[in-house]
This record gives C-alpha cells, structure tokens and sequence, in this order.
C-alpha cells in the first residue's frame, strides 16, 4: 500500500489522514506501507509528531514501512531533516549539514521516566530563551508539560510519547505538540503565546 | 521537625515521588505536632505529586488542623499554589457543606 501525504499535515488535515488510512485498511494491516512524501509542502508540530508516531505505530504492528521521495528538494522535507525526523527513523539525515533549527527542538521520543528530566533540563530553557523570560517565569507551563507526561504515564498503551516544539517569532507562539499511544496512535497539541 | 524534601526525592514530578515524601510526612505528623516542610531546591510541584503526597493527609486529620501542623517554605509560587488548591478542593470535597476554608497560610523563605 502506498499512502501520499497531504500537501499540508497539520491538525486538520491528519485527522482526515489517519481516517483515510483506517478505512483503505478495512480490517487487516497490509504487510507493507510506502509513505509518499512527495505532495507535501506543509508541516506543523503537530503533524511531526503525528507521523512520527504513526510510523513508530506501523513498526509495532510489524507492518514494514517505506520512505518514498523523501529526499527531494522540497522546503517541508528540509525542515523535517533539520527536525531530525529522517535521522530518527532512518538512521541517517538527508542532507549531512542539516541541523536542528534554534526555532525548534527537534522530534524526540521521551519515555515517560526520563521525560520530566528532559523538559527541566531541554525544553524549559530552550523556552525560556525563545521567549526571552527567566526560567521562574515558565514553572506553571512547565508543570501544564510535565501532567501530559503524568497523563501518558498513566492512560497511554505504551509508556513513551513524542515531542516536538517550535517557537514562531512572527506569531509571538510557541507550539509544543506531544503525541502518545491509545488504542491506535493519537495526538494533542499545547499551544502557548509567548509574553514577548 | 524540618523535613527537606530535596533530602528524600530529587524533583517533585510524579505519584512516586509524592508517595515517598507522604511516607516522611505522616511519620512527622505522628511525632511532632507542628512539621515544617522544606522545597528549597525544587521549582516545580505536579498535581499527581501532591496528591500523592500531601491530599492523604486528609485522611489523617481535618484541613484545619492540617493548616496548623503543616509549614511550607522555601517554596515557589507555583508549588505554594498546586498545594493550596489540591487540598483545598480535597478539603471541600470531603466535608460536609459549610463556609469555604477562607485562608491557609504559608510561610515564605528558610
């Protein structure tokens, strides 16, 4: 089965694509799946995370899993190889120079022990600063990020999620989306704007 | 009695954690009258730590007493108000109705 990724994977749209998928599959995996990465030209952190864990998915169910046009020259493709996404699941970059963006932090797997560990120590002073404010300032949202992890912990099928954040200058936003494991794979997104 | 919670558990993240500082807390309560409760070191405090940690108490003893015996200090604004609310809205939930606990107190510093 070959699955052509949406021109634009955000929020909206990757809902309509795990549905897709759902209803091409009917009832039984295949055996194997190609994702397409040609048609896209969009992604936001809430579609890193979402692919990433759907890929992880894939592999848990034994399903073997394809890159196809993955390393074309294409703007969405370079920020997913500056996101690390290629080198998480690939083992190797696209391009060797690509490096994470100082507007992100690059997808991660987190399990849920260490993930307290890595927001205190990664994700708050990279937060801090983006948005220029001392560490003091960001303990409420740090403790919203650290529940999320509490509530995978304690809800997911799997004891690991996926993180991905990016902070949007323009936008005066940051937008941090965890991705963990239900039933299927699912996905929520924390939005937060910056007090610059 | 001063328990340092930076002495038992290194951050105040999880149920686990909460459950092991609640272990010290109730044998301090069991002992002493008044037990004086030291965050210094710590930034943050999770609602499943202090419910872990803190709520069960309540199990123990009325609110109002818990306000007397239990001294916060050392301690952030957000971890002052996580367990102030969690134990408030415990406190609330557990009583019979009646006027709303309408202070609670920490102390601020070493």
């Amino acid at each position: 089965m070959i699955l052509p990724l949406p021109s634009q994977l955000n929020g909206a749209s990757l809902c309509r694509f795990a549905h897709d998928f759902s209803v091409k599959c009917g009832t039984t995996l295949p055996g194997e799946i190609g994702i397409d990465f040609a048609p896209l030209r969009f992604i936001d952190p809430a579609g890193v995370t979402f692919l990433s864990n759907f890929i992880q998915w894939l592999h848990v169910k034994s399903v073997k899993c394809f890159f196809y046009n993955h390393d074309k020259p294409s703007q969405a493709l370079q920020f997913l190889d500056d996101s690390l996404f290629f080198q998480s699941h690939l083992g190797i970059k696209n391009n060797l120079y690509s490096e994470p963006r100082s507007t992100t932090r690059p997808i991660q797997r987190v399990a849920s022990d260490h993930s307290h560990s890595w927001i205190r120590t990664n994700l708050m002073p990279w937060l801090s600063t983006s948005i220029n404010i001392n560490q003091a300032s960001v303990h409420g949202f740090h403790v919203c990020v650290s529940e999320i992890f509490n509530n995978i912990k304690d809800h997911s099928t799997r004891d690991i999620g996926s993180v991905f954040a990016q902070h949007f200058p323009n936008k005066r936003e940051i937008t941090i989306a965890i991705a963990d494991w239900r039933r299927h794979t699912c996905c929520c997104q924390v939005c937060a704007t910056s007090a610059v | 009695m001063v328990i340092i919670v930076a002495d038992i558990i290194v951050a105040a993240d999880t149920e686990e954690q909460g459950t092991r500082l609640y272990a010290s807390l109730i044998k301090a309560l069991g002992s002493h009258d008044v037990a004086t409760v030291s965050f210094a070191g710590l930034d943050t405090a999770t609602s499943s730590f202090v419910n872990a940690s803190f709520v069960p108490l309540l199990d123990a003893m009325p609110f109002v007493d818990l306000k007397r015996r239990l001294r916060i200090v050392a301690s952030t604004r957000q971890i002052n108000e996580m367990i102030k609310s969690r134990l408030s809205a415990e406190a609330v939930r557990g009583e019979p109705p009646k006027p709303f606990p309408s202070s609670f107190s920490f102390y601020a510093g070493g």
